[in-house]
């Protein structure tokens, strides 16, 4: 089930881009969704801490008390992800989109073919991002993590210990090399091997200051010195890569 | 079997401060710990090698006459092995450190008939004016290990002094201070008097390059900061004058648009609103950024290349507050565009590209990424050499930036595309 967000000022506007969104999800996508709308930032921010987010959110630039930028900005700070879609009459403020790493940025009046388009896209971004897990064998059986949720992998004694966003998981002893045991993550491109013992999840790393990769829980881990800089480049060219997805 | 403690003593306390002036000074091969760890490994090996021999083989007549060859010789060419840059750098850098131990050797031999020749005392007092020689560098490492850096040209003259110097204490104590002490003692004093006046002098020139450096580095910000400040003033005038003529021609827009729905005439109507809607988006201008003076840059330079033919694909996402002054990271941006364009410039017009991306969560990330002819040649730092004089300026900017912020920086070609990659 997907959760969708309108927000726009302009009763009309709204009302045209859910139906448009409707008519979306009647005939172009297999995936059920629920769209709620709001007539501003403020009541969205405050639904959204209520209900800890949506998964995509359509927002109008201009509005009156908060901005549809603004807005972006708060939810960006609230956490919980979801993809943001741009929508708006002016490109006066196309330098300040990014800021909040939004998906992708229309100009109204919005072509039915266009939005589809980038509705296929945010959607399927969605999908990749969510669905990817790996599977831990723990001491309680098997059991199924979603990568974005891990922050960190450490060896710790004979085991994997994994940090996710909701607790830590120890796996089992494991037989093979940490590298080995860690491919699964390291397929994937948000992940990144420090030294012989770690594996860090970029997207959960805000900043790396000389040898302490400092987390988004506040949590500092210290890497390998000979790893330090190199761990600091491929952060730096991951998030640089991500920004292609405006 | 007599030991030789006191020479293995002098000998030992001697080498271990000389090596300790010679460390503070060198700029090791990359990676810095590994070859220091060489460094002190084999001039240890060295030194120790001498000190058995002293110590158990009566070694001390030999040493006096060959140590120049079993210590000095093997501790200047580990020490130009395990250096960055193996020129006169290296060898200033081994003399002043010999230099600073020979002023200590000479206050020693000073106190010397006021310790009533006890060959401990004397070598206390030696230890202790190595210990005071060891302060006075440490005061005046960091801007030594900056000369060493920013200084290219000329460290060949400035060996002279101190290696000439040295050559010379070496034949005063060995050879003349047995004969007559009180003339070869004058004359070290006076021979340390004018190196030391001369080192001052250098102290005093390399501070004022150091200025000269810092001052040019503030002329580059104001200048840009100037430019960016021009490029404002000049666009907000276009916009005001834009917005009289519009408020001027808007009432008579208005009236005309009144009198075509007066009329009827719908789609007359709304073609005038088109064309009205038209103009106003024409005379937009387009902002890359929130930050002025960066906004300004861009625009400046990205004009620049599509005047020269480049496409340009730039996507700049920037915080409204930075880590750092706005015209500082101008000023690195600005050097690497600068150079960007230059490469551009020297392709055929079809093959000229620039692609530009920063961003700002969650960190200050930069990537430019230009097509290049020719091969490009990296130092040991992985830093693009300079082809010509005056050029590389823009490399040495963004590693002092790198530098100052803890930023690391990555140039690389990869085929026909040259990279950099700069992350705070």
């Amino acid at each position: 089930m997907l959760r969708i967000a309108v927000c726009d000022d302009d009763a009309t506007q709204l009302k045209k881009t859910k139906e448009l969104l409707e008519e979306y999800f009647r005939c172009c996508s297999v995936t059920e969704s629920q769209i709620e709308t709001f007539r501003s930032g403020c009541e969205l921010l405050a639904q959204t801490e209520v209900c800890s987010g949506f998964d995509l959110y359509i927002l109008d630039i201009l509005m009156p008390e908060v901005s549809g930028i603004e807005t972006g900005r708060r939810l960006r700070a609230l956490g919980g992800g979801g993809e943001i879609i741009y929508l708006t009459v002016s490109n006066d403020f196309a330098a300040d989109s990014y800021d909040v790493r939004a998906f992708f940025y229309l100009l109204k009046p919005v072509e039915r073919e266009k939005l589809f388009q980038v509705l296929d896209g945010a959607i399927e971004k969605l999908k990749r991002r969510r669905n990817s897990a790996v599977v831990v064998n723990t001491a309680e059986g098997p059991r199924r993590i979603l990568l974005e949720q891990i922050r960190y992998v450490e060896r710790s004694g004979r085991c994997m210990r994994y940090y996710c966003t909701n607790g830590t998981v120890d796996s089992q002893t494991i037989r093979s090399p940490f590298r080995e045991m860690a491919s699964p993550l390291l397929a994937d491109r948000r992940f990144c091997l420090c030294g012989a013992s770690f594996v860090l999840n970029f997207q959960h790393v805000t900043g790396v200051n000389g040898r302490d990769a400092l987390l988004d829980n506040g949590q500092t881990v210290t890497l390998p010195r000979t790893a330090a800089a190199d761990f600091k480049m491929a952060w730096g060219n991951y998030w640089l890569e991500e920004s292609e997805q405006l | 079997m007599r030991l030789d403690i006191y020479h293995t003593l002098f000998v030992g306390i001697s080498q271990v401060f000389l090596g300790g002036y010679v460390m503070m000074l060198i700029d090791f091969r990359r990676p810095v710990p590994l070859w220091r760890k060489r460094w002190i490994f084999m001039t240890v090996l060295v030194v120790c090698a001498n000190l058995i021999g002293l110590l158990f083989f009566d070694f001390w007549d030999t040493y006096c006459r060959v140590g120049i060859w079993t210590v000095t010789l093997p501790y200047i060419l580990i020490t130009i092995f395990c250096s960055r840059k193996r020129d006169f750098r290296a060898v200033f850098s081994i003399a002043t450190g010999l230099f600073i131990g020979c002023v200590g050797t000479v206050i020693s031999s000073l106190a010397e008939p006021f310790l009533g020749y006890n060959e401990y005392y004397s070598l206390a007092v030696r230890t202790i004016s190595f210990l005071l020689m060891f302060f006075v560098l440490w005061r005046f490492r960091s801007a030594y290990r900056e000369m060493l850096v920013q200084l290219d040209r000329g460290w060949g003259i400035l060996c002279i002094i101190p290696v000439v110097m040295f050559l010379i204490m070496m034949y005063l104590i060995n050879e003349f201070f047995p004969v007559d002490y009180t003339a070869a003692m004058m004359l070290s004093i006076g021979l340390m008097a004018v190196c030391g006046s001369a080192y001052y002098l250098m102290y005093l020139f390399f501070e004022h390059i150091q200025k000269e450096t810092e001052a040019n580095k503030e002329r580059d910000i104001l200048k840009l900061q100037l430019s960016a400040l021009r490029s404002r003033t000049e666009a907000v005038k276009t916009a005001e004058n834009f917005i009289r003529v519009e408020r001027h021609d808007l009432r008579h827009r208005m009236q005309a648009v009144r009198e075509l729905v007066e009329r009827g005439d719908r789609a007359a109507a709304l073609d005038f609103l088109d064309d009205a809607q038209k103009r106003l988006d024409e005379n937009k201008v387009f902002h890359w950024c929130r930050p002025p003076v960066l906004d300004a840059m861009f625009t400046s330079y990205f004009s620049q290349a599509r005047r020269q033919g480049i496409r340009v694909e730039a996507k700049i996402s920037l915080p409204d507050t930075l880590p750092m002054e706005e015209a500082e990271l101008a000023v690195v941006l600005a050097n690497i565009l600068e150079n960007a364009i230059r490469a551009n410039v020297e392709l055929p017009v079809l093959e000229r590209k620039l692609r530009c991306k920063v961003v700002g969560v969650p960190s200050l990330m930069i990537e430019i990424i230009n097509p290049c002819a020719g091969q490009t040649l990296f130092d040991e730092e992985g830093l693009p050499m300079a082809k010509e004089q005056g050029h590389g300026l823009g490399v040495q900017s963004v590693s002092s930036f790198c530098r100052k912020y803890n930023a690391v920086c990555r140039f690389e070609q990869i085929d026909d595309c040259f990279r950099v990659q700069l992350v705070l």
